[in-house]
């Protein structure tokens, strides 16, 4: 059921009041921009995407269907944005990575890395090696919490198809992770 | 769906402790005669271990001036960018399509099939009776097939060799981000041992390793990834075996290593000539690798 005060809030968003947006931004930008972020792992890109996704919904208010809510139509728009700035950006590390490996001179930050940032690194790879579907549906249902009704409304999948993905995209993570338990 | 399935896809809200009671009773009553289930929450269990639910985040990490200046920075995007509407309509259209194209790939590609497939069998029932040249065509049309489809995943088979072929070669190409992780750890295993060699220290003094143990510990986690990847050629394979040897003698150093023991460390990496392997190893994967089209206009030799 959607929240009747937020519902009103869109309402007089709809019709220009920026008050009413502002309130609607101040709402959800700290979960937009946790989702963003566990989606493209980066904080810039992040903020980018987030105030991106407030732009969007702003200009496509008159899309806006009543029955769903505004934070999980917002979600969407941010799962578009960051599966397509994460597929852009794998295009761009394609193009760079032979590049990359002709350069010799060694890099600082390897030795840089902190025991944290060395998982965080694991997981993010393990995660961008899942099909699309599934990294979407460990990340929203998984990391972000939301639930399986959100995650099916987001993904215009069924709640079926949702809890088929989480568990194959977790049995893989548990493959590709599991050396991760194993202490040195 | 049958009561395997059923139980499976409840599996995550059972740990999660999201079911009610009722269905909760019912996946425990089919957990107790069911084994397939039991294992499939076995690896549910251990897949939270490696990946929990976040306990911090993200949107803490930014400080709180950032979330005061955020809602104004949207305006200011808005005001920037005046679109009219339809503007932003045709924008999110875009957006849904590019989405979906991404997340439905799979559907994408089987519907080209099917439809690649209905237009050959349509070609076949409308073509003419006896055409005269179509036989030789079709005399030829088995070897070509045959051709299309190579043993992907065998090994090269060293009675037959190929002139044109490269002289090193994996055994089946690895995948794009596996040949990437792979080049990566032989990079950062490159520069860690190349440091290692070069250390200077006095006799007296114990030098700091901390940071070298630490990479190290990363290198062996990594190694004991790229080990299980099906794609790796079994020369790197071994290359990542000697170098994990190496590694985990760096890594347990005591912290009061004693010159001796990164004697013992640099002695393995000159013994085994590394740098050497590595070297090769990554020409290797560069050979395999296919170049980007845009590399190869710019004349590079690759």
């Amino acid at each position: 059921m959607p929240d009747v005060d937020e519902h009103r809030l869109v309402l007089e968003a709809r019709k220009g009041s920026q008050e009413a947006f502002r309130c609607l931004v101040e709402r959800h930008m700290r979960r937009a921009y946790a989702l963003a972020f566990r989606f493209v792992n980066d904080h810039h890109d992040a903020e980018e995407i987030a105030q991106e996704a407030f732009v969007r919904a702003f200009e496509s208010l008159d899309g806006f269907r009543a029955e769903a809510e505004f934070g999980t139509w917002l979600y969407r728009i941010i799962t578009n944005l960051s599966l397509n700035r994460l597929k852009d950006g794998k295009r761009r590390r394609e193009r760079s990575v032979d590049m990359n490996f002709a350069a010799t001179v060694p890099d600082e930050t390897v030795f840089q890395a902190s025991h944290n940032d060395d998982v965080r690194m694991h997981i993010e790879r393990a995660l961008h090696e899942l099909p699309t579907l599934q990294r979407a549906v460990v990340i929203l249902r998984h990391l972000h919490g939301l639930s399986t009704r959100e995650v099916s409304v987001i993904l215009h999948c069924t709640e079926g198809t949702v809890k088929t993905h989480l568990f194959r995209g977790m049995e893989k993570m548990r493959l590709k992770l599991n050396f991760l338990r194993e202490e040195v | 769906m049958n009561r395997h399935q059923e139980t499976r896809n409840a599996l995550y809200e059972y740990l999660t402790e999201e079911l009610d009671p009722a269905e909760r009773a019912r996946v425990e009553e089919h957990l107790l005669t069911c084994s397939v289930c039991r294992d499939s929450l076995t690896v549910l269990r251990e897949a939270f271990a490696v990946l929990p639910k976040p306990e911090t985040d993200p949107a803490a990490e930014r400080p709180e001036e950032f979330w005061e200046s955020f809602p104004a920075l949207v305006e200011r995007r808005l005001r920037v960018r005046p679109l009219r509407r339809w503007e932003g309509i045709i924008a999110r259209i875009r957006d849904e399509l590019l989405s979906f194209a991404v997340m439905r790939r799979g559907h994408i590609a089987l519907t080209g099939i099917a439809t690649g497939l209905c237009a050959i069998a349509l070609a076949l029932l409308l073509r003419p009776a006896a055409p005269p040249v179509a036989l030789p065509q079709q005399q030829n049309l088995p070897p070509a097939v045959a051709e299309e489809q190579p043993p992907m995943t065998s090994e090269p088979t060293v009675s037959t060799p190929s002139i044109g072929a490269p002289r090193i070669s994996p055994a089946a190409p690895p995948s794009k981000i596996s040949a990437e992780r792979v080049s990566d750890y032989f990079r950062k295993s490159k520069i860690l041992l190349i440091g290692v060699t070069n250390l200077k220290h006095d006799q007296d003094s114990t030098p700091d390793l901390s940071t070298e143990q630490h990479v190290s510990r990363a290198l062996v986690r990594e190694a004991r990834y790229l080990r299980q990847e099906p794609g790796l050629s079994p020369k790197a394979k071994e290359l990542i075996d000697e170098l994990n040897r190496v590694l985990i003698q760096l890594a347990n150093l005591s912290e009061h290593n004693d010159a001796s023991g990164i004697e013992i460390v640099r002695g393995g990496i000159r013994q085994e000539n590394l740098l050497f392997k590595i070297r090769m190893a990554e020409s290797a994967i560069n050979v395999a690798r296919p170049v980007p089209v845009s590399l190869k206009k710019e004349g590079s030799p690759l």
